[in-house]
């Protein structure tokens, strides 16, 4: 077969001629089983394609309802990329018709992030009051029931660069010591304390931490068929990360979800298939993912302290698209005392931004309802996984403290950092 | 317990299927640390979830096969050997009772079930779900009352109904309407089953039925008599009808199959195995005749895990563990084995001119790979081509998958094979 011929059926929408029909997908589908709204992954994805021409309408409107979770891609023996088949049918519906209010207001998180931080207090209880929530509900309809972050009232970057003015560091001597992190906006914003703790470690672990300016990654916008914006804020991350990825310095970062954009969606999906949008791939590493690397190579220490608990984890759908296994339960096995189980879920409901959506809320909550039986039968207080739209869903769901695996890596070498107290704690030797 | 170390687990199974998924649960029983890895969910999910051993076999099934094995050597249950036969039958039965969804066998000891399909054809697997082994129809006498809903695309019960009066087995058909939808047509089984979960909407299914039970022996339900809940579904619908309830397979997706693939994940991932179902194996890392690593295909770049030993059970060239091209060319795409074909060149001996031929097509009856008794797939001369690569299920040679009516057995056989020899657990017996 030609190489030219070869790249046509690797292009995500002809592996749809890949698909037997043998409905595993359909099977697998955490939303189909649970409402009559959704047909099922097979018949809007690859069965759908064939009505499909390139620029003209998607026949389908179901596939609003599609969550974009990707376990119908996951769970497909013969290849099919059946979540990106459906979310690019859903990008031309969205062309087609226009994007709600809703759907571009949280397609652009990133920017309410950043604009709402010097309001932190006011926008925190503003949002936990029941009349704004049910007028954000009948109004534009994002659910009440949501699970909403909580400003941090200050932005990672910010006290990055503090950081960095207080204390400046001697440059490195070679690339091989540099490392890039990808915060993400829910880190800048929301929950910078993780990202003060994945400098932390990058740094305990001697590596020279760089943060380059970023964008949102995209996939917010994405999920909501929005690809002119998801591609725009990919062209730019791109910019900004190419060089790096040149000089082959890892990119790391600490939400899951930005790293399968950037690793996969943003050819697989948004079709930027260029030279950089690879470069920029093949460098970008989940942060877990990272640690088990080095720890394959031998250049992770294991001096942890112990920590003695038993704690359930969550692999969060977009986690389990990157095909890297489960780094985080590799890498916490290695703290003397900690035992993770993996809970047994395809995907916690929320999805990026489809919990949050009203009509959808419901299925979000059943969808996730596996993971708060588990987390209750093992009566677990702490629940850990990797992408924060799934930790916030999970604590609404169960009750139960969710954190990033990189809190108890930081436990476990003894790191702290400042507005910040560790829920779970290691045993100081 | 599973845990990294430098070296990475003990055993990596690569293949979700059958095969795979039983490899994983012995070697955990052993207390190996295990890494399943595959590109998707295997075939349990589009068959019918019974365990099929030597169909053909008229009563004792394991002294026909017995005497099959010994009239082909190289056929793969002469290779397994056939007293791992019974002992992944019970193992198999021990540990589906155990995650919930147990297996059962004829009440003649030893013989083949004789269920029927949903066209009203008589199938003869060992095992089945226990929900499947109350509708055997060994010694029925009674009537039988198949149930389907309205306008559902899948099960015509009336059409098995009189298949199954010309095999001398007296049946009804009854129509209700699905549980809670008016559009049946469209439902995949594993959305009714889902419904089935649910007491309130499984009660309008029972109580449409109530005036239909009358003489009836047993009622024949679609196997989508609950996902999560099954157990308590059909035993429910059995105590409320006052029949003995079973269920007969269906289109895919299969309903039991997906029970019993979604509960023997989370009974590893409880082991603390892992479990990466989503990206192929696409390389084996081989150093001096050992494999050290397989590299995953994934985003952005491959990724390696490690371990000491390895199963493969990728499957056949249906599956995906044997691949083809128009050039009739057939490869093994993880190590590049020796792969059998049916010989010739191109695709020429592929084909016959009638399309269900007796004994099957020779590329099925054919191509896969040849192993030896230790499950170590072979080169031309006969001598194991890796040391600690182990292959099972369909990915053999020298069974025909498709008339044999011995797949399901060959997988659990082999599988328990491979392990064994794998974690050296047979370490005194000679070969």
């Amino acid at each position: 077969m030609t190489d030219n011929a070869q790249h046509l059926i690797d292009l995500t929408a002809f592996t749809a001629d890949h698909c037997l029909k043998c409905n595993i997908c359909t099977a697998a589908c955490p939303v189909a089983s649970i409402t009559p709204l959704f047909p099922g992954p097979k018949t809007v994805g690859p069965q759908a394609q064939r009505m499909r021409l390139p620029g003209a309408p998607s026949p389908d409107h179901s596939i609003d309802y599609c969550s974009g979770c990707g376990i119908c891609t996951l769970v497909c023996p013969h290849g099919v990329r059946v979540m990106e088949i459906n979310t690019q049918a859903k990008a031309q519906m969205t062309a087609t018709h226009g994007i709600s209010l809703r759907n571009w207001f949280l397609s652009r998180n990133e920017r309410w992030g950043r604009l709402g931080t010097p309001f932190a207090p006011l926008i925190n209880f503003g949002l936990r009051l029941w009349l704004a929530r049910w007028f954000a509900e009948k109004a534009v309809k994002i659910s009440a029931r949501a699970p909403l972050p909580r400003w941090a009232g200050y932005t990672f970057r910010g006290w990055w660069k503090k950081q960095v003015r207080q204390h400046p560091r001697p440059a490195p001597a070679s690339d091989a010591q540099r490392v890039v992190y990808f915060h993400g906006c829910s880190t800048n914003t929301y929950e910078p304390h993780i990202g003060k703790l994945a400098v932390a470690v990058l740094e305990h672990l001697g590596l020279y931490v760089e943060i380059p300016p970023q964008t949102c990654c995209g996939l917010p916008a994405q999920s909501n068929g929005d690809f002119k914006a998801a591609r725009r804020y990919a062209r730019k991350n791109i910019a900004f990360l190419v060089d790096y990825a040149r000089r082959g310095i890892p990119i790391v970062g600490t939400s899951a979800s930005c790293m399968t954009a950037i690793k996969g969606d943003y050819q697989h999906v948004l079709g930027l298939d260029d030279p950089d949008a690879q470069l920029v791939a093949e460098h970008t590493y989940d942060f877990m993912e990272f640690l088990a690397k080095l720890h394959r190579e031998g250049k992770l220490p294991t001096d942890f302290h112990p920590i003695e608990r038993e704690l359930p984890y969550h692999a969060p759908c977009q986690l389990k698209a990157h095909g890297m296994g489960r780094p985080a339960l590799d890498v916490l096995d290695l703290i003397p005392g900690l035992r993770c189980w993996e809970i047994d879920a395809d995907c916690c409901g929320i999805a990026g931004t489809y919990g949050f959506k009203a009509e959808k809320r419901a299925i979000a909550e059943t969808v996730g309802k596996p993971i708060a039986e588990q987390v209750e039968a093992a009566s677990a207080e702490v629940v850990v996984c990797d992408t924060e739209t799934c930790r916030w869903q999970i604590t609404s769901l169960t009750n139960a403290t969710t954190i990033h695996p990189v809190e108890l890596v930081a436990q476990a070498y003894g790191l702290t950092v400042d507005r910040y107290t560790p829920p779970v704690t290691a045993r100081q030797m | 317990m599973t845990k990294t170390t430098q070296t990475g687990s003990d055993v990596i199974v690569i293949g979700a299927g059958l095969a795979g998924l039983t490899a994983a649960v012995h070697a955990v029983q052993t207390g190996a640390t295990v890494r399943l890895i595959a590109q998707g969910w295997g075939q349990q999910i589009v068959t019918p979830g019974w365990i099929s051993v030597c169909d053909r076999a008229k009563d004792d099934v394991i002294a026909e096969l017995r005497g099959y094995a010994a009239l082909h050597p190289a056929h793969p249950y002469a290779l397994a050997g056939d007293e791992g036969m019974i002992d992944c039958l019970e193992r198999f039965r021990a540990i589906t009772k155990a995650i919930g969804v147990p297996y059962g066998a004829c009440v003649k000891a030893g013989h083949n079930l004789r269920l029927t399909t949903l066209l009203g054809a008589i199938q003869t697997p060992l095992l089945a779900p226990a929900s499947m082994v109350s509708g055997d129809l060994t010694g029925v006498t009674g009537e039988i009352l198949l149930v389907s809903f309205t306008g559902w695309r899948d099960f015509y019960p009336a059409l098995a109904a009189s298949n199954l009066a010309k095999q001398g087995i007296t049946a009804r058909a009854v129509l209700v309407d699905a549980p809670g939808a008016p559009q049946a047509w469209d439902l995949w089984p594993v959305e009714l089953a889902r419904r089935f979960d649910d007491p309130a909407l499984r009660q309008r299914v029972i109580d449409q039925l109530r005036p239909h039970v009358q003489n009836a022996a047993k009622i024949g339900f679609p196997a989508v008599v609950g996902l999560e809940q099954h157990v308590e579904a059909l035993a429910d619908c059995t105590q409320q009808l006052e029949r003995p309830c079973f269920e007969i397979a269906t289109l895919p997706p299969s309903v039991p199959g997906t029970r019993l693939s979604n509960r023997l994940r989370r009974w590893l991932l409880r082991q603390r195995a892992r479990v990466q179902i989503g990206h192929p194996v696409v390389h084996g890392i081989v150093e001096n005749r050992r494999c050290v690593g397989v590299d995953v295909g994934a985003l952005g770049h491959t990724n390696p895990f490690y371990a000491d030993q390895f199963i493969l059970a990728t499957g056949g060239l249906y599956n995906g563990g044997i691949q083809s091209d128009e050039s009739g060319r057939l490869w093994e795409p993880i190590f590049d084995l020796p792969v059998k074909g049916p010989g010739g060149t191109g695709r020429e001996k592929w084909y016959h001119a009638n399309l269900l031929v007796h004994r099957g097509h020779a590329v099925h009856r054919h191509t896969g790979l040849r192993v030896n008794t230790r499950m170590q797939p072979l080169d031309a001369d006969g001598a194991p081509v890796l040391d600690n690569v182990y292959a099972a299920g369909h990915l053999l040679t020298g069974f025909n998958p498709l008339t044999d009516g011995c797949a399901e057995g060959i997988a659990l056989a082999t599988a328990l094979k491979a392990v064994q020899v794998a974690l050296a657990l047979e370490a005194q017996k000679s070969y």
